[in-house]
């Protein structure tokens, strides 16, 4: 019986020393803030102007969606992860970027409905990518549910033995983290929420757009060596549509506009405007090389078919594909095809300037978009007051930018 | 609440144990009164509102059982089998109603002629328990115990969800207010390790295959064609999900049984161990078998009135055994299945003996009887599996070739899978290479009584013939720090396994 009562022991003791290194991370992720839930995370972003920047979970689609629903905007940006850089102090009305949630065009609509059942926004950014309209098939994200998304797995549970092994994080980032400091990135002096935000600086605003503190740093070099690559091969990138070696992505050459992708914008503009909201239509900028590689390509022909189409759509619209045309330059950009903020300050000054009597006119100051231009030109962070005192970013894309120089 | 939630795991069962034997040195009455609560309870967490219907039950079957007592020592008078009648026509109607109304309207033509009904959760499992009170009462066979016995032969709430398919007679004495074998720690170190053993079977076994089992199942009830390497693998994975699935459950049930010093049927020696499918149903869910045999078979005459009525016997018996699953066309073409297997199995048999051909058994023949037993069964696995009639045909067809050959995702570049004609699936060669592995795990390695046989984890029930192969040492569990730090490992492994979603056992459906 002693050999039992001995066996037992055994196994509480054993399963406990096995069970340290999963209580540690869950540790790591608890005092991450990882797991706490939206709603209370969405309420500290406007309390105390933190960054949220999960490293377990996507929240891409419900995040923005819990931001509206709290903020209840009057002009609400809509778009994919391209559209993350349009920020509240751009505006002069009350602003939320439901931003990175968006896929493709066939969750416009969802996502549309999702946004005016939280709220009844009076403008609408929409921001429209332009693979989106080449693709074929539909493409949908899994259905929203804010209960689901942020449940811990397995997976996601062991992540910080990722990170450790990656050096997202080093075991002395564990030991501050665990001992209850969340600003492991003092570049961005703002509080922090999740790993990706305390680590690297890299997180969501309280108005839904994106701070990549992360550029402030040289941590950036290598976290950017594909998006420099991208960028120095734009031809290749533009020929191929490769992201990577192998990748045959959606960014290829010869695409087609599909009737059946308008189709899927009509229906969400159909939802977006059902509650009175004006909606104006955007195509992004790609980096100006990669533009350049596109226009000198004669493969993509799709651009000036997609052009047609939005504009007969009868909707406000402006098509900013080559960023040359508001005045933008590569060091104002993420990456090939992710714009700074400051390319959206020259975007909407474009917009109230070209067309005094955009719907977007009421929203903006004209005159603080170019005293905002001209602050932040060259760089890829608008900066403001809120933000405190932040260094120049780095020249991550290594194309020879002279940032905050 | 399931055996693989953490409220099970980390404040249901702890508090049951800790309660049990808490009383238990007390009052063995309070003891069992605690473990009657516990189980209702249990039960009552999935929905209270089936907890009248599973308690009048009990209640009448126990009355009916003490009247038809009284009546079998009176020497059986007329009334006797009238009442019988009565109560098995009584249970089986419950049955009748809640689980093949819709079924039997659907072939009269009325399908869905009675609304969504909900099957009570265990009804299958707990109606056919009393329907064998009944029978050994009326034949004045039964142990004659109180209702707080009766009710925990029925509720226990290790088995009382989807078994094992547990007796009257190996149950109620071990509920007896005058047992005087209180559970010690033997029975806790045991029981907790099989419970382990089991959730790990659960979790990181049938929980994975399923992954890869039902897009394939889905897909093909969505009216899509599987290719040939798809089907092959969602078929073998759904053998090896269900068979880790219940044989995991039913360590589960057991183990769970054992910290409270219960010992529970086996229901699990290694089936797909099996060199014939008599052998097979000799080993897979035995105490179904035991049931359906004792109670179906040898009632309908069994083997007694010559070849023709046996065969005869044999496919009823599996047809209602099939349909005891489910109301469904797929359990009862599964059951047809397996009947006709178990006919040709006699006859071959039979004309083996005849030709004495019996003596040339060797290894090599064996081992081609467990791969034909394997397959045989793997095919009849997809009509249990599959939705409805022409989803298994779509899954059968693409198994047989008849859409052509494929080749796994990742294996050959899909140039050259083109220069050689055939077509890349979509799935990678992953959960081939894990069901190869699987079944030389399960024709190697010990099985549950096997590895614990010393410690005789369970009942085993009389009427098998088990071959049970010597086995070295090293292979049987022993109360030590090694094994200790096994079955920790596979504590944690499942316990890590559940954050990725926790999944119904396969066997609550029935």
């Amino acid at each position: 019986m002693k050999a039992h009562v001995r066996y037992l022991a055994a196994l509480a003791g054993f399963t406990l020393l096995l069970g340290v290194a999963p209580l540690l991370c869950l540790a790591v992720i608890l005092r991450g803030g990882e797991h706490e839930r939206l709603p209370r995370i969405v309420e500290e972003l406007h309390d105390s102007g933190a960054i949220f920047g999960s490293g377990l979970h996507d929240v891409r689609g419900e995040l923005p969606l819990e931001i509206v629903r709290h903020r209840l905007p009057e002009i609400v940006a809509l778009g994919s992860s391209r559209a993350l850089d349009l920020r509240q102090e751009f505006f002069t009305r009350r602003f939320a970027c439901a931003c990175g949630g968006m896929d493709s065009i066939d969750d416009g609509e969802t996502y549309g409905s999702a946004i005016l059942e939280r709220a009844n926004p009076r403008l609408v950014l929409f921001a429209l990518d332009f693979w989106w309209f080449t693709t074929p098939t539909p493409h949908r994200r899994s259905p929203m549910n804010l209960e689901t998304t942020a449940q811990l797995t397995r997976a996601k549970l062991l992540r910080p033995l990722e990170w450790l092994r990656e050096g997202t994080m080093t075991p002395a980032d564990v030991l501050r983290l665990l001992a209850g400091e969340r600003d492991l990135f003092p570049q961005v002096p703002r509080p922090k929420i999740g790993v990706m935000a305390i680590k690297r600086g890299l997180g969501v605003r309280a108005d839904g757009s994106l701070l990549s503190g992360v550029r402030l740093s040289p941590q950036a070099l290598p976290l950017y060596a594909l998006a420099s690559e991208q960028v120095r091969e734009a031809e290749r990138f533009v020929l191929t549509g490769a992201r990577r070696a192998g990748d045959h992505s959606r960014f290829g050459p010869d695409n087609v506009v599909v009737a059946e992708r308008l189709a899927a914008l009509d229906r969400a503009l159909a939802v977006l405007e059902s509650r009175g909201a004006r909606v104006v239509l955007l195509l992004p900028p790609v980096a100006p090389p990669v533009a350049r590689a596109m226009a000198r390509s004669g493969r993509h022909g799709f651009l000036a078919d997609l052009d047609r189409a939005l504009k007969a759509r009868g909707r406000e619209y402006y098509n900013f594909h080559d960023p040359v045309s508001v005045g933008s330059d590569i060091c104002e950009f993420g990456d090939a095809f992710h714009s700074g903020n400051v390319t959206y300050l020259r975007m909407l000054k474009n917009i109230v300037e070209s067309n005094p009597r955009s719907h977007l006119a009421a929203y903006v100051d004209p005159a603080q978009l170019a005293r905002d231009i001209g602050r932040d030109a060259g760089g890829t962070l608008s900066r403001y007051p809120a933000d405190g005192a932040m260094p120049a970013e780095v020249d991550y894309l290594r194309v020879g930018c002279r940032k905050g120089a | 609440m399931l055996f693989n939630s953490y409220v099970f795991l980390l404040l249901f069962l702890p508090l049951a144990v800790l309660s049990f034997y808490f009383l238990d040195r007390w009052s063995r009455t309070a003891a069992l009164l605690a473990l009657a609560g516990f189980s209702l309870f249990y039960y009552a967490w999935w929905n209270a509102a089936y907890l009248p219907l599973l308690l009048c039950s009990i209640a009448v079957n126990f009355a009916l059982g003490r009247r038809l007592q009284a009546l079998a020592a009176a020497g059986n008078p007329p009334p006797a089998r009238l009442l019988l009648v009565l109560g098995i026509a009584a249970n089986l109607l419950l049955l009748a109603w809640f689980k093949y109304a819709n079924f039997f309207a659907a072939i009269a033509g009325h399908p869905g002629a009675f609304g969504a009904i909900v099957l009570p959760l265990a009804l299958s499992f707990y109606t056919f328990q009393q329907i064998m009170y009944l029978v050994d009462s009326w034949r004045g066979d039964v142990p004659r115990e109180g209702l707080l016995q009766y009710a925990l032969y029925v509720m226990f709430f290790p088995h009382l969800i989807a078994g094992p398919l547990v007796h009257h007679r190996e149950m109620m004495p071990q509920f007896s207010s005058r047992a005087t074998r209180a559970p010690r720690a033997d029975d806790l170190s045991l029981g907790l390790s099989l419970f382990i053993l089991g959730l790990g079977k659960k979790v990181l076994l049938a929980d994975e295959l399923a992954r890869y089992a039902t897009p394939v199942f889905d897909a093909a009830a969505g009216g899509a064609t599987p290719d040939f390497y798809a089907a092959w693998c969602g078929a073998l994975c759904y053998t090896f999900q269900l068979y880790f699935d219940f044989s995991g459950y039913s360590d589960m049930a057991i183990g769970a049984a054992r910290m409270f010093g219960i010992r529970l049927p086996l229901n699990f020696f290694s089936p797909y161990r099996a060199t014939s499918i008599i052998d097979f149903w000799r080993c897979w869910h035995m105490t179904l078998s035991r049931l359906l045999r004792n109670y179906l078979y040898i009632p309908l005459g069994g083997n007694r009135h010559g070849r023709a009525r046996r065969y005869l016997n044999l496919m009823l018996t599996m047809l209602l055994g099939g349909l005891w699953h489910g109301a469904g066309w797929t359990f009862v073409v599964w059951g047809g299945l397996h009947g006709a297997y178990l006919g040709v199995n006699h006859a071959w048999r039979g004309l083996k003996a005849r030709l004495g051909w019996r003596e040339h058994e060797n290894g090599w023949t064996r081992f081609g009887g467990r791969l034909l037993t394997f397959l045989a069964v793997v095919l009849a696995w997809v009509f249990f599996r599959a939705e409805d009639l022409p989803t298994a045909w779509r899954v059968l067809e693409a198994m047989s070739g008849a859409h052509g050959l494929s080749l796994p995702r990742s294996v050959v570049a899909p140039a050259t899978a083109a220069a050689w004609g055939l077509p890349v699936s979509t799935l990678p060669a992953g959960p081939l290479l894990a069901c190869a592995a699987l079944l030389a795990f399960v024709w190697l390695a010990p099985n549950t009584w096997e590895l614990f046989r010393a410690h005789e984890p369970a009942l085993l029930p009389r009427a098998f013939d088990l071959a049970e192969r010597p086995r070295p040492a090293w292979q049987a569990w022993q109360p030590n720090a090694g094994w200790a730090l096994v079955v920790a490992a596979l504590a944690l492994g499942a316990l890590l396994g559940m954050l990725s979603g926790r999944s119904e056992f396969l066997y609550y459906q029935f």
